[in-house]
């Protein structure tokens, strides 16, 4: 609350709030500034890469979504590549590519990024083009047939083609009964095929608008003429109003989950989801050390214990997902040869069992917060790192400072911490377990 | 510098470009030479607290013994393993409790170790390196796990239809050349590999004149460069240089002839993954800048052929894309795609004409002036970061390009005419001579290609790619 009222003093003072941040030898200057129609901006002068990365964050995903039209955000982002009146199909990518630029977008489950990476020369052109589709896009009934068989083509892809994205979606779909995180980001097979035009066009007006977007712009840039250029192709496009978020909560679960799967694999392969907390509860940070400790590197617990000490894995990883709502502690683990998965959860129970029992040591915490450190600051090396760390933080939490103060939350964490995190999330009855089990051996 | 050097090869070189007509200054790194031959190359920057120092070894999978194919590889995964008297797990944990991360890995032409972390703990990280480095101690235990781990790796090359097209491929194409065995070339040389091999191989390329070190980041070169004379000063060439004959081995069983489809066999599986491609010109070839500039307009960039017509306008894929890939001594040109398995057929037809519409003619002024553009206009962004270029220094080195080469790619780019284009493609891109692999599930897939007139296929089992 304290953070949040210092930058609404900054606007209220100022057309544009600037604010360094200095830590651990990195120093970082946000300047954030917002046009009346309610879209916001945050820039990052950086003038040591003749780069800048421009990015266009929309707060909806799937989350937003319900049965029937699931995957429509995913669908939106890929029709957002389909032109304008102005220019139309492909004149997007003709018109940046020609200059080099970098173009892609993605979708998740709580928000959509649109980014593009170029020389500061395109910067107007891709303002103009960006403010242009956001708001002119063109639905038509043909390319949005193409799109949808795409997308058809990018499930099949990256879930049926592949045991870990398979394993991934059965994964989710277990551990939320009722919350939309149950539904993969591309949608319940088949459903994004059939959403008819006029609903695609009815979610693009939705939440597709200033209102609902950050510009994040980072690198080669002025930040006075960059707001120039962005109030004059923004400023006409009419803001709208941001929907709110109303997802009710997932029931805590208070059963243990199983599913057994079949695939044409070498092994048994074993997936592990245990419920945590959000991104904006500061839990989060001893989860996060504890997921290190337990998986970062083959001196952690269970790649010592499974693959190195009992020789039942070939690997094993985990993380903690943390996004705007409770999410996953989710543990992989691909067996070796026909060792069955229970051997791993075993394993894993029993590494589990010793951090709810016996606090982890000062040197684990440590390293674990040095590795998070090193990651933090590995992610922001090139101008679109640091502009998808600001966008992430705004679109979850709606505030672009919020990463300033990771490092020194992480430092904080107490071995009581951890073991408190895993006595209160990692039990048996608060987790879902997904196994893939070999159809035939392959010869 | 933390990926495997062909991967980096294959970004740097087929994806820089450029909007500049002026020549690019880049960073170029601050060389110096220990007495005993190895180079040290200094690519400093105060930006963030990082630092990166690896080494490179000029050897790789095409120096695997005969009858020994995968040591390489299997160096790569045990040479941390105990080193200068410090177990395994003692050297994990020296590294992982700075949070900085190692790295082995080994490709066809050369061999990188290395340590990723923070800048304060560069000292530390870099005595780390030089015990495993200079004195790994492949012991007997940790040798064979490491042996029988990379045995079950394998073994799951069946779970994913991409890496079994890529494979098949790689197979294809290198048959006959000193590339031809890849990480391994079957289950029964692997299985006959000891540790004294491992040792072999490390005593015969892992010496300082035949190795580069790198280090990229903030560090203290007065400070850091006294470290390095004092650890890697006594390190020692061995008397005689170690001799390599190249060994050449041939894929007959796999090969199909002109004009037969690879089939691997994947029953079950819902998707085709296909690689279409050929042998290219070595990266010091004169058609090399001229193919750079059609690979682009191939399938480079979202507005080029291949994406425009098998994923735009008839919906059959979602990722199609052309590349090059370079080892020192073969080239390829490799057309990469996913479809269902009912339309495989369509799709390869599909590519086939693209390519035999490029080799009939006509390529368009404005798509070569589109191409020149994107790929002049993407280098500054390419070689942007330090690390970037880097990387593409150091693979430069592995190539045995001249450390100018990459200032120079704008305008080499820029100097492409239609007529080098049309030469290079006439010379270099025949699609009569394309190898087509195809895996997914055979049964659905001929019945796709029968469809589309395709009828010469020759399909394989996965379990033949080791044998």
């Amino acid at each position: 609350m304290k953070k949040l009222a210092v930058l609404c003093l900054c606007l209220a003072l100022a057309p544009g709030c600037k604010k360094k941040f200095e830590s651990y030898g990195v120093s970082i200057e946000l300047e954030s500034r917002s046009l009346p129609n309610g879209l916001r901006v945050i820039m990052i002068e950086d003038h040591t890469m003749p780069v800048i990365s421009y990015q266009t964050w929309f707060r909806v995903g799937s989350v937003d979504e319900k049965p029937g039209h699931t995957g429509i955000s995913h669908l939106v982002e890929h029709m957002m590549f389909k032109g304008t009146p102005k220019y139309p199909a492909k004149q997007l990518f003709q018109v940046l590519e020609a200059r080099g630029a970098n173009i892609n977008a993605f979708t998740t489950r709580d928000y959509t990024a649109f980014h593009e990476e170029f020389t500061p020369d395109l910067l107007p052109k891709v303002i103009e083009l960006e403010a242009d589709r956001m708001a002119n896009l063109a639905i038509e009934e043909d390319a949005l047939k193409t799109e949808q068989m795409i997308v058809f083509e990018e499930h099949r892809l990256h879930t049926e083609n592949s045991p870990v994205g398979k394993i991934q979606e059965a994964l989710w779909a277990l551990a939320f009964r009722t919350h939309p995180y149950r539904w993969p980001v591309i949608g319940i097979p088949g459903e994004a095929s059939r959403i008819p035009r006029e609903k695609v066009q009815e979610w693009l007006k939705k939440y597709y608008i200033p209102a609902n977007a950050v510009i994040v712009a980072c690198g080669d840039l002025k930040p006075d003429k960059t707001m120039e250029l962005i109030e004059k192709y923004y400023g006409p496009v009419p803001g709208g109003s941001r929907s709110k978020r109303e997802i009710a909560p997932e029931a805590a679960q208070n059963e243990e989950r199983r599913l057994i799967m079949r695939a044409k694999v070498a092994s048994e392969r074993l997936s592990e989801a245990y419920h945590i907390t959000s991104a904006d509860n500061d839990e989060s940070y001893a989860i996060d050390v504890l997921a290190n400790i337990m998986f970062e590197g083959t001196s952690s617990r269970a790649y010592r214990r499974l693959v190195d000490e009992k020789n039942i894995a070939i690997s094993v990883s985990g993380s903690s997902f943390t996004p705007a709502h409770p999410g996953l502690f989710m543990i992989t683990a691909t067996m070796n040869s026909s060792i069955p998965a229970a051997a791993a959860e075993t394993e894993l129970d029993l590494i589990i069992k010793e951090l709810q029992e016996k606090p982890v040591s000062h040197e684990e915490i440590a390293a674990a917060v040095k590795q998070l450190t090193l990651q933090i600051v590995d992610g922001i090396r090139t101008p679109h790192g640091l502009a998808q760390l600001i966008g992430t933080v705004t679109a979850i939490f709606d505030d672009p400072e919020r990463f300033s103060e990771d490092i020194i939350k992480y430092t904080k964490v107490t071995p009581g911490d951890v073991q408190q995190a895993a006595q209160k999330y990692l039990i048996p009855n608060n987790r879902v377990v997904v196994t893939l089990v070999p159809e035939a051996k392959i010869k | 510098m933390k990926h495997m050097i062909s991967a980096i090869i294959c970004c740097f070189f087929l994806s820089a470009s450029h909007a500049f007509e002026q020549p690019v200054k880049l960073p170029e790194p601050a060389i110096e030479k220990l007495p005993n031959g190895l180079t040290i190359a200094w690519f400093a920057s105060d930006r963030l607290p990082l630092v990166d120092i690896s080494l490179l070894v000029k050897a790789g999978y095409r120096q695997d013994p005969a009858g020994r194919s995968g040591v390489a590889q299997l160096v790569a995964e045990s040479i941390d393993k105990g080193c200068g008297g410090k177990s395994g797990a003692e050297i994990a944990r020296t590294v992982e409790s700075l949070g900085a991360e190692r790295y082995s890995n080994a490709d066809e032409d050369s061999f990188s170790v290395g340590m990723h972390g923070l800048a304060p703990d560069a000292e530390k990280l870099l005595e780390m390196l030089s015990l495993i480095v200079m004195k790994p101690e492949f012991p007997e235990k940790e040798f064979m796990h490491e042996h029988a781990r990379i045995v079950d790796k394998w073994k799951h090359i069946a779970d994913f239809n991409d890496v079994l097209a890529a494979l098949a491929y790689d197979r294809v194409l290198s048959s006959g050349t000193p590339y031809a065995r890849g990480p391994m070339l079957t289950s029964k040389e692997f299985a006959a590999i000891r540790r004294d091999d491992a040792v072999k191989f490390h005593t015969a390329w892992f010496t300082p004149s035949n190795s580069i070190l790198m280090i990229t980041g903030r560090v203290d070169r007065v400070k850091l460069g006294a470290r390095i004379v004092e650890l890697f000063g006594v390190w020692k060439n061995p008397e005689k240089p170690h001799k390599h004959s190249d060994i050449k081995t041939t894929h007959g069983r796999l090969e199909p002839s002109r004009g037969q489809i690879l089939l691997i066999d994947h029953p079950g599986a819902p998707q085709a993954q296909m690689r279409i491609g050929m042998r290219a010109p070595l990266i010091n070839d004169p058609d090399h800048y001229p193919l750079v500039v059609v690979n682009a307009l191939v399938g480079e960039y979202f507005g080029s052929r291949l994406n425009s017509i098998a994923r735009d306008k008839l919906g059959l894929t979602y990722a199609i894309g052309s590349s090059f890939s370079y080892d020192k001594d073969l080239s390829k040109f490799t057309i990469t795609s996913a479809t269902n398995s009912s339309t495989a057929g369509q799709l390869v037809s599909k590519i086939l004409d693209i390519l035999k519409d490029l080799r009939k003619g006509p390529v368009f002024e404005e798509e070569i002036k589109m191409s020149k553009a994107y790929l002049t206009g993407r280098f500054p962004i390419a070689t942007a970061a330090l690390e970037s270029v880097a990387s593409h220094w150091l693979a430069g080195m592995v190539l045995g390009l001249d450390p100018g080469h990459l200032s120079r790619f704008v305008a080499s780019v820029n100097a492409v005419t239609a007529k080098d284009i049309e030469r290079a493609i006439t010379r270099h891109l025949d699609p009569a001579k394309a190898v087509v692999v195809v895996a997914g599930d055979a049964r659905e897939i001929t019945k796709s290609l029968h469809e589309a007139g395709l009828r010469s296929i020759k399909t394989v089992k996965p379990g033949e790619l080791l044998q």
